[in-house]
C-alpha cells in the first residue's frame, strides 16, 4: 500500500507538461528544458478510410488520424505517462511497441486496448534517438500494413545543432488485391502480405502525401534535418534523395553521425536522422532506390527549395549536340592533340557562354521558335543593332526586353528575361560570338566598351525597341 | 391494424425457428490446444440462424427490466450499454451490450452463449464447406469486413450468407460474445498483474497457434481477448445457443 | 489556455480511471452447495471479509501450491489477530464430487479447518464469479486438464475485491497486512 504513495510522490516532483504531437511532415519543436519531466502523451487510434494514392481508397489504422502518426518528442531521461484510446467507432483491439521503451513487449502488454476503452502506463526514456512506434496487436503484420506506426524521437541531453527545418517522412508499404492505381476502396490483401509483394510502396501513407501543393518546402542556404522512419512491414528502404548528398547521417536512428552519404538503408522498424544544407535552387526527389517503388510504387516525395540559383554549384544544362559515336571521339582526340588558336578558344568561349545563357529560348544554333523566341541567326535585328546600335544590344542582354520586335519580317511580342551573372569579358565574348556567327557579322565587343555601354544604360529597363 | 399484427405475428414466427443444430465434429481451434493435440470434440448444439436482434432485446429488457440501461448495476456493463439503442432498428442486431447482458438474455430465452470452441467450428463453415477457415478466398472475404468503415448504418447489412449449417452473418456484420471468451489464454502461471494478454501482442501471436495464416481468426481471438465482461462496443452483440438433443 | 486544457485532461483521465469499478462478486447472485450438502451463497458472507480462491481437487500442478499457500496465509492471519474464513470454489464441478472433496481435506490436512468451506456448483455459476473477478480459466475437453490463473482475493464486507495475489508470488505481507483488524 506504501510503495505506490512513494511512487507517486517521486513523480511529483518531476515537473509535468502535456506532450505536443505533430501530424507528419511537421515535428514538435526543439525541448530547450535541461532537466527532466515528467511528459503525458494522448494517443488515440482511429481506423478511417484515406488516400492512398489518386482515386484508390484505403482503410487504414492509425495512431492519431494519420499515417505515419503523431511524432512524439520527448528529452533523454524523462517520464513518460502514456495513455492509448481507443476510438469507440473501431472495430479492432489495439496496442502500441514503443522501440524507445525498455522493458517487455515495449508496452505492448500494457496498452492492448479494445475499442472504446483506454490504457496507460508510464516508462522512462533512458536511451537517446529515434525510434519507431507500431501497432503489435495479432496479427501484427497486418495492423502495421495498415498504418499503424510512426516515430518517437528522444532528444539527447545535449540537442543536436539548431537547423532551419526539421520534418517528419517514413515509408510504409501496403498490399491491396489490386496493382497500383485501381481506384475505388481497396482492401488488405493477406496473400500479397505474405508474400510481401506490395501494390503500394509510399511516403506518410500516401503517393500523394508530399507532392505538389504539400511538397516539403525550405530555401537556398538553408538547413534541414529529417526525421525518416521506415514502418515496413516487410521493405527495407534504399532511402535517397534525388540531387543531394547527406552532409550527416545518423544511421539506424543511433547516436553517432556518418557524413557524405548518398544513399542510407532504413529497415523496417528502423529509422535514420538526415542532414544536409540547400546549396541551390529546385525540386529535389525523395525516394526508395529500389527504384521500381519510386516510379510504380508511390515511393516518392518531393522537396522544393526556393531561391537564388547557384551556377557555380549547379549550372542547369549546359550543352546538348549530336553525339555522332566513333565519329566524335576520334574528332576529339584529333581536337586534342592539334594546338588550338586563340580564335578557337574565343569561339569556344562564346559558344559555352551562349548555351549555358541563351541557348534555352534562342534554340541551341540560334534558330529560334516560330512566333516565340526571335532567331539570332542570320537576323537583320540583331545585325543592325550589332553595328549601329551597339549600346542597345547590352541592354536587351543586362535588362531584357518587353514589346513588340520585328526581326527577319516576324513580329515576336514576348518577353525576354535578363541574363544574370556575367562579368563584362564574358558578356564582350559572347556577344561578339553571336554577332560574328550563323551568317552574323559585326564589330568585336571589348570588355572596356561593354563597361562603358553598360554604366551609360537608363535607369529603368527599355520597353519598346525598333527605333531611336 | 391488421397489418401490424400479422407483422409481429410474423416477427413472433420468425423467433421460434431462429435456431439450427450443428452436428458433432472436431475442430482446432486458433488457440487451446494442448502438446500433441489436434483437434478437440465438439458436441452437437443449437445456434442461432442470426445475431439478436433489438427487437428480441427490447422484449427480454420489457421482461427483466434490472437489465435495461437506467437500472444495470456499474458492475455488470460500462457507461455505453445499450446508448445508441434507441437509433438502432428493429431488425438490427443488438450491439453495445455486455456480456452479462448477453447471458442473462440468453438465460431468459432458453439457452446460453456458445462457447468459443462452438462459435469458431460453426464460423469456420462457408456455404459449401465445414471447414474453409484456411481458404484464401474464404479469408479474404472476412478480412474485407475490415476495411468497410464501421457504422450505425451497417448494422443493417446481411453479414456473410447461411453456410452449410444454415447459420449466417457470423462474419461481416458484428463481433459476437462466447461464453468462454476469456478463457483462451489461461496460463497455469499467470498473474493478476494486468500483463495478461502477451500472447496476442507481436511474436507471440504466431506462437503455440494452430494455424498462423487464419489472419480472420487472429482477429478474432485479439479483439476477444482485448475485451472485459462489462465492455460495450459499438459493434458487438451477440447469439444463443443451446445443447443439442442427445 | 494550455494550462487550462492540461487541468481538463487530467480530470477527464482521472474519471476514466475511476470508471471501472472494482470487481464485487456479489454484483450477480451465484449458487452453490456446501460440503454438507445445503445450498448456499457468497451471499452467506456479507458483511464479512475472507480469503476466495479457486483450485480444483484432481488438479497435479499450481492447485496443490494454492492450497499449502491458503493453509500459510490462514495461519498468519490467525497469528496477526485477523483469522478470515478460507472460501475454496471448485473449479471442475462435475468430477469434484462431495467424496472428493472430503479426500482433499485429508491429503491437505483441513479436516478440522473449521474456517475453510469449499463450496461446488456448476459450470453456469463458476463462470458468472470468475467473470465477476476477471478470473480465467479453461477446461480441454479432451485431457480434463483446466488451465487457470492462480489469484488469491480478499473480499470485502460487501463483496469487492479488497485486495490480490497470486498463490506464486513470493511472498503474502502485503496481502496480510491489507487485512485490517477488528471484527469484520
Amino acid at each position: 500500500m506504501l510503495l505506490p504513495f512513494i511512487l507517486a510522490l517521486a513523480a511529483a516532483a518531476l515537473p509535468e507538461e502535456s506532450a505536443q504531437l505533430t501530424e507528419p511532415p511537421l515535428v514538435p519543436p526543439v525541448i530547450t528544458r535541461t532537466t527532466p519531466a515528467m511528459v503525458t502523451v494522448n494517443l488515440e487510434v482511429i481506423e478511417k478510410v484515406m488516400q492512398l494514392a489518386d482515386g484508390v481508397d484505403y482503410m487504414f489504422w492509425t495512431f492519431g488520424g494519420t499515417v505515419p502518426g503523431r511524432f512524439i518528442r520527448v528529452r533523454e531521461g524523462d517520464t513518460v505517462e502514456f495513455w492509448l484510446a481507443n476510438n469507440p467507432n473501431n472495430k479492432l483491439p489495439h496496442n502500441i511497441d514503443l522501440h524507445a521503451v525498455t522493458g517487455p513487449g515495449g508496452g505492448a502488454a500494457s496498452s492492448f486496448t479494445a475499442p472504446g476503452h483506454k490504457s496507460k502506463f508510464s516508462f522512462q526514456v533512458l536511451n537517446p534517438g529515434l525510434y519507431v512506434y507500431h501497432c503489435a496487436t495479432a496479427p501484427v503484420g497486418m495492423h502495421i500494413a495498415n498504418g499503424m506506426y510512426g516515430l518517437i524521437y528522444v532528444q539527447p541531453k545535449k540537442a543536436l545543432p539548431k537547423v532551419d527545418h526539421e520534418y517528419y517522412v517514413m515509408q510504409g508499404d501496403f498490399y491491396t488485391d489490386a496493382d497500383f492505381g485501381v481506384k475505388g476502396l481497396q482492401p488488405f490483401s493477406m496473400r500479397r502480405a505474405i508474400d510481401e509483394r506490395p501494390s503500394y510502396v509510399v511516403f506518410n501513407g500516401s503517393a500523394l502525401s508530399l507532392v505538389g501543393d504539400k511538397a516539403l518546402s525550405a530555401k537556398v542556404g538553408e538547413t534541414i534535418r529529417l526525421f525518416v522512419g521506415n514502418g515496413g512491414p516487410n521493405m527495407v528502404s534504399s532511402f535517397h534523395v534525388i540531387g543531394e548528398i547527406f552532409d550527416h547521417v545518423y544511421t539506424e536512428g543511433g547516436s553517432r553521425a556518418q557524413d557524405n552519404l548518398q544513399t542510407t538503408l532504413i529497415p523496417a522498424g528502423g529509422s535514420a536522422i538526415i542532414e544536409f544544407s540547400l546549396n541551390t535552387d529546385g525540386t529535389y526527389l525523395l525516394v526508395d532506390h529500389s527504384i521500381f517503388r519510386a516510379f510504380n510504387k508511390g515511393a516518392l516525395a518531393q522537396l522544393k527549395v526556393d531561391g537564388a540559383s547557384n551556377k557555380a554549384v549547379y549550372s542547369g544544362k549546359e550543352l546538348d549536340t549530336t553525339y555522332l559515336g566513333d565519329e566524335s571521339v576520334a574528332t576529339s582526340l584529333k581536337a586534342s592533340t592539334s594546338r588550338q588558336a586563340p580564335q578557337a578558344v574565343v569561339a569556344n568561349d562564346g559558344r559555352s557562354l551562349f548555351t549555358r545563357n541563351c541557348s534555352m529560348c534562342h534554340q541551341p544554333e540560334g534558330q529560334g521558335l516560330a512566333g516565340v523566341f526571335p532567331p539570332l541567326a542570320n537576323s537583320d535585328f540583331l545585325n543592325e543593332m550589332a553595328n549601329h546600335r551597339r549600346g542597345e544590344f547590352v541592354q536587351f542582354v543586362l535588362r531584357g526586353k518587353t514589346g513588340k520586335i520585328t526581326v527577319n519580317s516576324v513580329d515576336y511580342n514576348g518577353v525576354m528575361t535578363p541574363v544574370a551573372g556575367l562579368d563584362d569579358a564574358k558578356l564582350a565574348t559572347v556577344m561578339t560570338w553571336v554577332s560574328n556567327t550563323w551568317g552574323n557579322k559585326a564589330p568585336p565587343y571589348t570588355e572596356s566598351e561593354v563597361k562603358a555601354l553598360r554604366e551609360a544604360l537608363p535607369a529603368t529597363p527599355s520597353t519598346v525597341g525598333g527605333h531611336e | 391494424m391488421g397489418h401490424l399484427s400479422a407483422a409481429l405475428l410474423l416477427s413472433v414466427a420468425q423467433l421460434s425457428v431462429h435456431r439450427v443444430s450443428v452436428p458433432e465434429g472436431r475442430f482446432a481451434p486458433l488457440f487451446g490446444l494442448e502438446a500433441k493435440q489436434r483437434d478437440l470434440p465438439v458436441a452437437r448444439f443449437e445456434l442461432d440462424v442470426r445475431p439478436v436482434s433489438r427487437a428480441s432485446f427490447n422484449r427480454f429488457l420489457a421482461a427483466m427490466p434490472v437489465w435495461r440501461r437506467d437500472r444495470i448495476a456499474t458492475q455488470l456493463a460500462e457507461e455505453r450499454y445499450l446508448a445508441s439503442f434507441e437509433r438502432l432498428s428493429p431488425g438490427m442486431p443488438v450491439v453495445e451490450v455486455s456480456y452479462f447482458a448477453a447471458r442473462a438474455y440468453c438465460a431468459w430465452a432458453g439457452g446460453r452463449l456458445p462457447t468459443t470452441l462452438e462459435w469458431e467450428y460453426a464460423a469456420a463453415a462457408d456455404e459449401t464447406r465445414r471447414d474453409a477457415s484456411l481458404s484464401p478466398d474464404f479469408a479474404q472475404r472476412i478480412l474485407d469486413w475490415y476495411a468497410a468503415p464501421s457504422s450505425l448504418e451497417a448494422l443493417d447489412g446481411t453479414g456473410s450468407p447461411g453456410n452449410v449449417y444454415g447459420v449466417e452473418a457470423l462474419h461481416g456484420l458484428i463481433w459476437e460474445w462466447t461464453e468462454d471468451f476469456n478463457a483462451q489464454l489461461a496460463m497455469s502461471d499467470s498473474r493478476q498483474s494486468g500483463e495478461r494478454n502477451t500472447n496476442f501482442t507481436c511474436g507471440g501471436g504466431s506462437n503455440g497457434s494452430a494455424r498462423r495464416e487464419d489472419y480472420a481468426a487472429f482477429m478474432r481471438y485479439a479483439l476477444r481477448a482485448s475485451l472485459t465482461p462489462r465492455a460495450t462496443l459499438t459493434n458487438l452483440g451477440f447469439r444463443c445457443a443451446a445443447k443439442g438433443p442427445s | 489556455m494550455s494550462a487550462r486544457l492540461l487541468v481538463l485532461g487530467c480530470f477527464l483521465q482521472t474519471v476514466a480511471a475511476f470508471a471501472e469499478p472494482p470487481p464485487n462478486v456479489l454484483a450477480m447472485e451465484t449458487q452453490w452447495a456446501a460440503e454438507n450438502g445445503q445450498p448456499t451463497t457468497l451471499g452467506a458472507w456479507r458483511g464479512r471479509r475472507y480469503v476466495l480462491s479457486f483450485v480444483y481437487t484432481s488438479c497435479a500442478s499450481t492447485c496443490p501450491l494454492t492450497t499449502q499457500k491458503l493453509k500459510r496465509l490462514d495461519a498468519a492471519l490467525a497469528k496477526a489477530g485477523k483469522p478470515l474464513d478460507v472460501v475454496v470454489v471448485s473449479l471442475d464441478p462435475t468430477r469434484d464430487t462431495p467424496s472428493a472433496v472430503a479426500q482433499y481435506r485429508v491429503t491437505h490436512s483441513l479436516q478440522n479447518a473449521t474456517r475453510w468451506h469449499v463450496l461446488v456448483g456448476d459450470e453456469p455459476q463458476l463462470r458468472t464469479v470468475t467473470m465477476l473477478l476477471g478470473f480465467r480459466y479453461a477446461k480441454n475437453a479432451e485431457s480434463g486438464v483446466i488451465l487457470h490463473d492462480n489469484t488469491v482475493y480478499l473480499i470485502g464486507p460487501g463483496g469487492e475485491v479488497e485486495t490480490s495475489m497470486s498463490s506464486l508470488d513470493q511472498t503474502m505481507t502485503p496481502f496480510v497486512d491489507a487485512v485490517p483488524k477488528g471484527r469484520l
